[in-house]
């Protein structure tokens, strides 16, 4: 069976979802400090009011992507393409993450070429 | 909208304006107001664990306190009720449910119900001969045991029995999901109890013959129903202004595409039934839909792949899975949620008199309905009139300023 698409049909947007609690599976760092899935999350954001990841971008901040034993994690959905995962990803991988999202949007199924992903 | 108390005293539509001396103004502009959000099949004690018995391993104590933060996660996100469709340890949620009712800790209304009351070899019971393991389960065999066990749960606070007439194969150790765990005497047992005793009737029921057997036995929640032939479709649409479905379709979604790093490829998941349960569910949730039959979006949220937290994903499902528009789905979340709860004349919409459970959220769910899965996305939450995240006037202040 087809994996359904994971991203609403409803709007024609293309969505970079960041995972906020990875690391799931390590302590919480103190109350003034993020996780690292925050901090990825925040540079990205940062980035994007800076013009970075296309025009139909929408970025998502959500508790979980179901890859916690591989953190950090971020994913690509967009409507009838294909969901992509990314793990093992830091602050510094945002710049390469909206560089893979730009490269999504322009795609019809949400295939990307090896040398598109973030490095993380 | 104007908020008295706890409740809605007066809606304005369009350009009506409404005046009220002393009342605090929030101004909303250009964000979505909307009644809180109902989780129609909350496992609030459930750990997001890996494997069934791995809740039984945890003790009491810390038990309680997950199911604590658990609760607070879900109002987090803008589920102001949640509808049980099973405890793990019997008075947990019990007991969290009560807490928050009593003002003592953050959470949702709570429905509560019993853990999943299975019968040997039924979803859930994962002992060994050799060893005993518990999980989510009360294990009874017979109508005898049954009677017993579900008026125990009732003398112990539930609103809710919960049963597994059918099986799955989520649970090694489990009959099928399209077999039946009971008798028709077992099933018969916990719907007398139910019925006298006045509690809402839930069940775990995949097959045909398990859904036919929850509507004969007056079940008035039934969870799955995957594989339904016509003639329970026929059966559905005859009940359904007394049922509601939710096909807690999440957690097949991800076990099937999105558990690789917990072992369940693509090869394990096929083993497990997955593709061909996502199938036969987006086959009978269309159906349902066209019936007009109530299902709710609630999808097993509470294990490792599938965490508590990411509920509002079930909405993305119900549109691109079902057929549901946005607006459907909203419908399903929050005026069917009141009425699951079994408070459709008072909760889960916008309405004069209504109780005063409502959130704001930045943006248009109904162009994009994935923004509920982003707790930022919520810029007021109000439970019973009371705010559990009030507006930022300077986050307001940023919108009219980005409108511009």
């Amino acid at each position: 069976m087809a994996r359904p698409s994971s991203s609403t049909r409803a709007g024609n947007w293309n969505i970079l979802y960041v995972c906020r609690t990875c690391p799931r599976y390590e302590p919480l760092p103190p109350a003034n400090e993020r996780t690292r899935g925050a901090s990825l999350a925040e540079r990205v954001k940062e980035l994007v009011l800076d013009g970075r990841g296309g025009d139909t971008l929408k970025v998502l901040v959500v508790n979980c992507l179901n890859g916690c034993p591989s953190p950090c994690n971020a994913s690509l959905g967009g409507p009838g393409k294909t969901r992509i995962r990314f793990s093992h990803l830091e602050a510094d991988d945002a710049a390469d993450l909206l560089a893979a999202a730009e490269d999504y949007a322009n795609t019809e199924a949400g295939e990307l070429a090896a040398d598109q992903l973030p490095t993380g | 909208m104007l908020v008295q108390g706890n409740r809605i005293l007066k809606v304005a539509r369009n350009k009506a304006k409404i005046s009220a001396d002393g009342a605090k103004v929030v101004d909303g502009g250009g964000a979505t107001l909307m009644p809180g959000l109902c989780e129609a099949h909350m496992h609030m004690s459930y750990t997001n664990c890996a494997q069934l018995k791995e809740i039984g391993e945890v003790p009491p104590e810390e038990h309680t306190l997950i199911t604590a933060g658990n609760a607070k996660l879900m109002l987090d996100l803008g589920f102001t009720s949640t509808f049980g469709a099973a405890g793990s340890k019997p008075r947990l949620d019990i007991a969290v449910r009560n807490f928050i009712n009593d003002g003592k800790i953050p959470g949702p209304r709570m429905k509560v119900a019993s853990p999943e009351i299975t019968s040997t070899g039924g979803l859930g019971d994962e002992r060994q001969m050799h060893m005993h393991h518990h999980s989510i389960e009360l294990i009874v065999d017979g109508p005898v045991e049954m009677t017993r066990t579900c008026r125990l749960m009732v003398r112990e606070g539930v609103d809710t029995i919960k049963i597994n007439i059918s099986g799955d194969q989520f649970c090694m150790n489990s009959v099928n999901a399209e077999m039946m765990s009971f008798t028709d005497e077992e099933i018969a047992a916990a719907a007398e109890v139910g019925h006298a005793r006045q509690v809402n009737l839930a069940c775990h029921a995949r097959s045909s013959d398990s859904v036919k057997a929850a509507l004969k036995h007056g079940f008035n929640v039934i969870y799955h129903a995957d594989f339904c032939d016509d003639e329970a479709l026929d059966l559905l649409e005859a009940d359904k202004d007394k049922i509601f479905l939710a096909p807690a379709v999440g957690v097949v979604y991800t076990t099937a595409y999105e558990a690789a790093d917990w072992g369940i490829t693509t090869e394990v998941a096929q083993a497990m039934g997955m593709f061909r349960k996502l199938e036969y569910t987006e086959r009978t949730y269309r159906e349902v839909r066209k019936r007009g039959i109530r299902a709710l979006p609630g999808g097993d949220y509470g294990f490792a792949w599938n965490p508590i937290g990411t509920n509002a994903r079930d909405f993305e499902h119900f549109v691109n899975m079902f057929g549901y528009t946005p607006a459907e789905t909203l419908k399903a979340a929050t005026k069917w949620g009141g009425e699951i709860m079994g408070m459709g004349d008072e909760l889960g919409q916008v309405k004069q008199g209504y109780l005063a459970d409502l959130i704001m959220v930045d943006g248009d769910p109904l162009e994009d309905i994935s923004l509920f899965q982003d707790q930022d996305n919520f810029l007021m939450i109000m439970k019973n009139g009371e705010y559990h995240k009030a507006p930022s006037p300077r986050r307001a202040a940023k919108r009219r300023k980005k409108a511009a």
